[in-house]
């Protein structure tokens, strides 16, 4: 469907204004197990696999196992995508607008069902269609083009993105707190304990719930001190335990993201700078970029700003407790969370290009010469690591900065 | 126009033909070429799913954790982990929310079990003969499995080949009652029992037999009959000490598993000798033999295992006995340590507790003078292992500092001979049923029937005279109480981290404050230090953790995940 539209209202000014929507389904029966695709989840397989060592021989009998249970009522997931946005541009370049909006809605999501399949039941199931989500938001991308005069012109795209998506229905076990189901929330948001900073003194921790030890809270749990993780009592109950971990923050896919290209021209010079980011994302981070010496002694920097009285605002880790793990740290919380926002400056360049007088006579029809440069800079809330980089322990290479100077010769 | 539609017409019609063409071909996953029929239709295939089914038995060396797996000794009082990441240490702190639940595990098995039966009718077996073996030890393995999830929780739901539920269908099932539960594993048993061979070849040595099935009948007669099930009702308990409801004969449950016990001792093969015998050579040493039953197989001389888990023989680098081995010097993890409070459960060598008048304890001695199988069981300071003589003192070489905890280390079921940087190997065998235990079944029973009867005493005295222990003393074991807490000490020796006491102890308690299972498994945990100065050594006992257990621990907790999974399920008292 397309419509071109030209107003009389606002006359010259439009340049072109394109309205356009679309409503379409698409189906898919791809599922994949650690990257491998499933198929035939209508079958009922059976495999070599298994069995157990008989006789003076000690041989090895190998076995023949049932697969997972087949679904002999499974079909394919249906999407159903609907799209409404417009492409503009006024004054001839100077200024373009092109915006939309979507909306999609998947059901019969093939859904792994698990985690409501009772143990007894003694076998894995392959997939159901049982899952439901949407997804919606919108794109908005804005252009300025504007020539001066003959020595200088320059031009601004800027891009923006929002979406946020739900999960209507999963395979939730029926008797989960409902702020603990995944269902309502957006895909990945973690369950996990908020933690609302550390511990001051013994009078704040005896004022305080009970805090989780390190036993899940129950008897027998270590004695918290000073410096160890407080955690919210979401439930108001007196009591940190389980049914105080709650649905919160953001998934791992940034919910916004944005980015801004500016360049130019001024007489032989040109230029361009190119901003990118993101943010609405989460990333959970454990072993060494949290906990001193886990995994064979690694420390990090933070790690000499533990908490002690002294510095207890400016702590960017728990009490020191040594070589083996003795507090509560290492309970799935907002202590882990790492937040996914950041602007990155990932390019930017300048160039001259020399008269074409002079190159001219070098039989040279064009001579640049540019400085560029690029992961420049990035201003982000996670001090540690690369956001990016889906990195959760700080063991992966972050994006390198690289600064060249180069020169251009066309013949 | 009209050539349009007459297009269109046989296109459609084209289409149809063309859907309902499908081949069976197109159906098959590439590579795999077995289904329900070709399984159970062909009999060497089905013999292999009936393989698979013993896959189940596990040896429990290692039976719980991930790195450094320990046995579920170190939850019970036998033995301690020395380090956090041991998987007892959330039982030590009394979490039971999904600890050695296995509840797929084992129902993952009884399903295959239940899958077998479904279809047995359908397999070309050769002759009847093997028929019946092979549906007994199915049978018998699905009474195996379901007794391991009825000993941890109580009544759960009982799956039979008309529950083989698939996607779609309705899942939910209350949980059964104890009675029913124990009534469906005795009808396995029962035909397990008829349908099983006395022996076996020897290219078939593993598979159960009909000694293995009346040992588990011996056993879960035991357990129904103990304290803990029999007084209890419903989904908890027998419901009465009297069978006035399943054969109806009137007698009491402690009889019945005097009787089942009584059944596997005097058990004959077809030329009329026993069957099992206690293991015993001509060893000047008696103890020898306890030590060695633990590395012999039937085809050895061995005859005391009626079942175990058959394996290939290991050597030092498996976790099966690195995870035991001594630290230091001996290069194994060390993961497994007598605790002190079962270090003072062994009697002295005639026949007192360390604790009864006339025992001659010496507590700066504590090691000399003791019951014989003390030297077997425990690797103490000054102990002879593998060449050296133990130093665990607090200036100690052997050892790097903080590698041992308690003072102590296991040496029962570790092979002298498998050395650091050795290939060698042995059988290592995790015995499920053992003649020793059903004597001790039997006195245990007979005892609560009749008191401290000559047979009664007799049985105990047979498993202690192999090892070279003294007769239990007469004037201290006069009455059925004095017997019984005799008895109770005797199993937690003779069958000690072959995972009994962890069991035995619940099923003597019925829940309330202050009983066994509280007693011995809660409360302080002691360690010996051990200090030198010249040539004099010193021993002190002090407690080093405080574990926790609940009166309600005698049945585990289903685990939170299934409660959130299945509203018809109760959960047990406490949790």
């Amino acid at each position: 469907m397309k419509i071109l539209l030209q107003t009389l209202l606002f006359g010259d000014a439009i340049t072109s204004l394109k309205l356009r929507a679309s409503l379409g389904w698409v189906g898919n029966d791809q599922y994949s197990i650690n990257d491998v695709p499933q198929r035939f989840l209508y079958l009922q397989e059976y495999t070599n696999n298994g069995g157990y060592t008989f006789g003076t021989g000690d041989n090895f009998f190998t076995g023949i196992q049932q697969g997972d249970i087949a679904n002999k009522e499974v079909t394919w997931e249906v999407a159903r995508k609907q799209n409404i946005g417009f492409e503009s541009d006024f004054f001839k370049g100077i200024l373009g607008i092109n915006f939309d909006y979507f909306y999609e809605y998947r059901n019969n999501i093939l859904t792994n069902i698990d985690a409501v399949k009772p143990e007894y039941v003694g076998a894995a199931f392959k997939v159901a269609n049982v899952g439901e989500t949407e997804n919606k938001g919108f794109e908005i991308e804005l252009k300025h083009n504007l020539k001066i005069n003959k020595n200088f012109n320059y031009y601004i795209n800027a891009n923006f993105t929002y979406n946020r998506n739900k999960i209507l229905k999963k395979a939730d076990p029926l008797g989960l707190l409902p702020y603990q189901k995944e269902e309502g929330y957006p895909i990945g948001t973690p369950l996990m304990w908020k933690n609302t900073g550390y511990f001051g003194s013994y009078e704040e921790i005896q004022n305080s719930p009970t805090q989780l030890g390190n036993n899940n809270g129950i008897p027998g749990d270590i004695e918290i001190i000073p410096g160890d993780l407080k955690f919210l009592d979401f439930n108001n109950d007196g009591v940190i335990n389980q049914a105080d971990a709650y649905r919160q923050g953001y998934g791992t896919v940034p919910e916004m993201q944005y980015g801004i290209t500016v360049g130019g021209k001024w007489k032989s010079f040109d230029f361009s700078v190119l901003f990118q980011g993101s943010t609405h994302s989460l990333f959970m981070k454990q072993w060494e970029i949290m906990w001193a010496f886990s995994n064979n002694d690694n420390v990090f920097t933070k790690h000499n700003y533990y908490w002690a009285p002294e510095i207890a605002n400016d702590a960017q880790f728990t009490r020191f407790y040594g070589k083996s793990w003795i507090n509560n740290e290492r309970y799935y919380s907002t202590y882990e969370a790492g937040s996914g926002t950041y602007i990155r400056l990932k390019n930017v360049e300048i160039g001259y290009t020399f008269p074409a007088a002079i190159t001219q006579k070098a039989l040279m029809s064009n001579v640049r010469i540019y400085f560029s440069s690029n992961n420049t800079f990035m201003w982000a809330k996670e001090k540690y690591l690369d956001p990016d980089n889906r990195d959760t322990r700080g063991g992966k290479m972050p994006p390198t900065r690289a600064y060249n100077i180069g020169l251009n010769v066309n013949f | 126009m009209n050539d349009v539609m007459k297009n269109i017409k046989y296109l459609i019609l084209f289409m149809i033909l063309g859907l309902t063409a499908c081949d069976d071909f197109l159906d098959r996953a590439p590579g795999v070429n077995l289904d329900e029929d070709k399984v159970f239709t062909n009999f060497l295939n089905a013999q292999r799913f009936q393989a698979d089914i013993y896959s189940g038995l596990t040896s429990r060396f290692n039976a719980l954790g991930s790195y450094q797996p320990v046995p579920l000794s170190s939850a019970s009082d036998e033995s301690e982990s020395n380090a956090g990441y041991h998987g007892t240490k959330g039982f030590n702190m009394g979490n039971y929310n999904g600890l050695d639940a296995n509840i797929y595990f084992y129902y993952s098995a009884i399903r295959k079990a239940n899958l077998f039966l479904k279809n047995s009718e359908r397999i070309p077996f050769p002759d009847a003969k093997t028929k019946d073996q092979m549906l007994g030890e199915v049978y018998f393995l699905r009474a195996f499995y379901f007794n391991e999830i009825l000993k941890r929780f109580g009544g759960m739901p009982i799956m039979t080949p008309t529950e083989m539920f698939v996607p779609g269908d309705d899942l939910m099932r209350p949980r059964d009652t104890y009675r029913d539960c124990f009534a469906f594993i005795m009808g396995d048993l029962k035909n397990a029992i008829d349908l099983m061979p006395v022996t076996l070849t020897t290219n078939e040595y593993g598979r159960a037999t009909k000694g293995a099935a009346m040992a588990l009948k011996a056993r879960v007669l035991l357990y129904a009959a103990s304290p803990l099930f029999s007084q209890k009702t419903g989904i908890w308990g027998m419901g009465g000490t009297t069978d006035d409801w399943m054969d109806k004969d009137g007698k009491t449950w402690w009889l019945k598993a005097a009787e089942a016990a009584k059944a596997v001792i005097d058990l004959k093969d077809d030329e009329g000798n026993p069957v099992y015998a206690l293991y015993k050579t001509t060893a000047a040493n008696k103890a020898d033999d306890y030590e060695k039953m633990f590395f012999k197989r039937r085809e050895n001389g061995n005859k005391e295992i009626i079942f175990y888990k058959h394996e290939a023989p290991v050597g030092f680098t498996s976790n099966e006995i690195n995870v035991w081995m001594p630290s230091g010097d001996f290069a194994g993890a060390g993961a497994v340590q007598p605790t002190n409070n079962f270090v003072k459960l062994f009697e002295m060598a005639n026949g007192r507790y360390i604790d009864e008048a006339g025992s001659n304890y010496d507590a700066s001695k504590p090691y000399q003078n003791r019951d014989p199988r003390f030297y077997k069981i425990i690797i103490y300071q000054g102990s002879s292992w593998q060449g050296a003589t133990l130093d665990m003192s607090t200036t100690t070489t052997q050892f790097p500092a903080g590698t041992f905890l308690t003072g102590y280390f296991v040496r029962k079921y570790l092979p002298e001979e498998i050395k650091k940087n050795t290939t060698t190997t042995s059988y290592h065998n995790w015995i499920f049923f053992r003649l020793a235990e059903m004597y001790l079944n039997y006195a245990e029973a007979m005892n609560e029937v009749e008191g401290p009867s000559q047979q009664v005493r007799d049985a105990v005295n047979m498993v202690r005279a192999r090892s070279g222990v003294i007769d239990i003393p007469v004037a201290l074991t006069g009455t059925k109480k004095t017997m019984r807490e005799r008895i109770q000490r005797e199993r937690g020796i003779e069958l000690c981290f072959e995972e009994q006491r962890w069991w035995d102890a619940r099923r003597w308690s019925t829940g309330e404050e202050g009983e066994l299972a509280a007693k011995w498994f809660g409360g302080p945990m002691n360690r010996v230090v051990i200090t030198k100065s010249g040539s004099s050594v010193s021993y002190n006992e002090e407690a080093y953790f405080t574990r926790i257990y609940q009166p309600n621990n005698n049945l585990y907790q289903i685990p939170l995940g299934e409660m959130y999974k299945n509203p018809l399920f109760v959960q047990n008292p406490g949790y």
